[in-house]
């Protein structure tokens, strides 16, 4: 469980797709969900599948981690699909009951399913080719210019990464706490609701007050380390846009444009 | 929002990551998971007040859309498209609603904690009720009556949050007591 949680999504592998800069996935990820609501025919709808079945063989990623991503959704798909079946009004296809399946209804469900899939996979597929990290870096030089604004982008960015750190150190710490209360005599499973509830106590309070005495102590660690914001700082790898980033970009910008235009 | 000292942004970071560990622990409740993380919420308000406890809840909704499966059901951008997204946007209105009525408060007083945290989650309710009807009649376009969203959307999980909000502002006070004390005995050993 503990793995599972740092890592994310993210599946390592050498590829075209994970060399590619984040900034550029991140914004041609956008691009296409705009996209997407743009098309409204079936045949288009299933058109915009292309790209995203091209990007998964360029990934070498294995299918069934496209599928797993997919797995959450995979009710609220089929009560979809089942609801525009049943509830769009026109010709007649088949006749079960007080039902109808209407070939309007076939033609709506389809398109509205495919594009909520191709959306998914879309966003699946952006996290399992980047790390968690190169998204939080990537983000923060995107929002760059917005810091004009007051948006706080780097510390966005910081607190992204210290609180990645604090998740596995937190179920750890009450993996510990457990314990030790239990080996006071503290019995967390079983009893009613209400006995449940009061055992807790003996395992919140003191989780969260050493979770404050960790942020402090790291709040100190890095003020005693001269840490003091984004200004001016260097970094050990900083992200860099190769050429086939730009071609992707302008590829991708060109196939926008002439969607809006051409719709 | 951007004039946050060290020790503000890694108690916003803590509690973004202890929202996550409450997603962790899940009971199986049919259409709108039971989590814990509504207990960190307004833990949240109750100990970093509005301003940081708003900052950490939209963290914590930052890092899921991001793509590290911290919500109930794994995260990623297109949870938003989820019916139960709401209630997530509805965490950050709610710690900071919470963080408004505690943060006031000279004397630590259960009642009115707990009166505060109901506060917050008749906020969370309200937008995640509103974001589940939206999404299915318009997004997806597969109608739900008003009936049922305020059956499957507020309803069926209101009793089990309501208790969480006992146990809530129970915790936010014997935490915030601990730390009220242990802050005067620095000040006194200093």
């Amino acid at each position: 469980m503990l793995k599972d949680i740092t890592l994310g999504q993210y599946v390592h592998l050498e590829s075209p797709v994970h060399r590619l800069d984040p900034r550029t996935k991140v914004i041609i990820t956008l691009l296409y969900t705009v996209a997407l609501f743009l098309l409204s025919s079936l045949t288009s709808v299933s058109l915009a599948g292309v790209p995203i079945l091209a990007i998964i063989l360029l990934s070498k990623l294995p299918w069934h981690y496209i599928f797993r991503g997919l797995k959450p959704l995979w009710i609220f798909i089929v009560f979809t699909l089942v609801m525009h079946f049943l509830s769009t009004p026109g010709e007649v296809l088949y006749r079960l009951g007080p039902f109808e399946v209407t070939r309007e209804g076939v033609m709506q469900g389809l398109t509205v399913t495919l594009r909520l899939i191709w959306l998914y996979a879309g966003a699946t597929l952006l996290t399992l080719t980047t790390s968690p990290i190169a998204l939080t870096d990537g983000m923060e030089q995107l929002l760059t210019p917005a810091k004009r604004i007051g948006l706080p982008a780097h510390e966005f960015a910081m607190m992204t990464s210290i609180a990645l750190r604090f998740i596995p150190t937190l179920i750890e710490e009450t993996e510990k706490i457990m314990k030790a209360q239990s080996s006071r005599g503290a019995d967390f499973d079983s009893g009613n609701i209400l006995r449940r509830a009061k055992s807790m106590v003996p395992l919140m309070v003191p989780l969260l007050l050493s979770a404050f005495r960790r942020a402090d102590e790291l709040a100190m660690a890095m003020e005693s380390r001269c840490y003091r914001g984004g200004e001016g700082r260097t970094r050990f790898r900083p992200l860099m846009m190769r050429r086939s980033d730009y071609t992707l970009l302008v590829v991708a910008g060109l196939a926008f444009i002439l969607l809006v235009v051409w719709r | 929002m951007s004039n946050l000292t060290l020790r503000d942004m890694s108690q916003v970071a803590l509690f973004a990551a202890l929202t996550a560990v409450g997603a962790f622990i899940k009971v199986p409740v049919p259409f709108v998971p039971f989590t814990l993380q509504y207990l960190f919420v307004a833990m949240a308000g109750i100990l970093l007040g509005s301003r940081l406890g708003l900052a950490s809840q939209i963290l914590y909704i930052a890092i899921g859309l991001l793509g590290v499966p911290v919500f109930a059901e794994g995260g990623g951008p297109a949870y938003v498209l989820k019916p139960t997204f709401g209630y997530l946007i509805g965490f950050a209105l709610g710690a900071y609603v919470i963080g408004l009525l505690t943060e006031r408060l000279l004397e630590a007083h259960k009642g009115r904690l707990f009166l505060s945290v109901l506060a917050g989650l008749a906020i969370i309710y309200g937008m995640g009720a509103l974001y589940l009807y939206g999404i299915m009649n318009y997004v997806t376009n597969s109608p739900i009556s008003v009936v049922n969203t305020v059956l499957y959307g507020i309803l069926l999980p209101l009793p089990g949050d309501i208790f969480l909000s006992g146990v809530a502002a129970f915790l936010g006070l014997k935490v915030w007591l601990h730390r009220r004390a242990s802050a005067g005995a620095q000040e006194a050993s200093q």
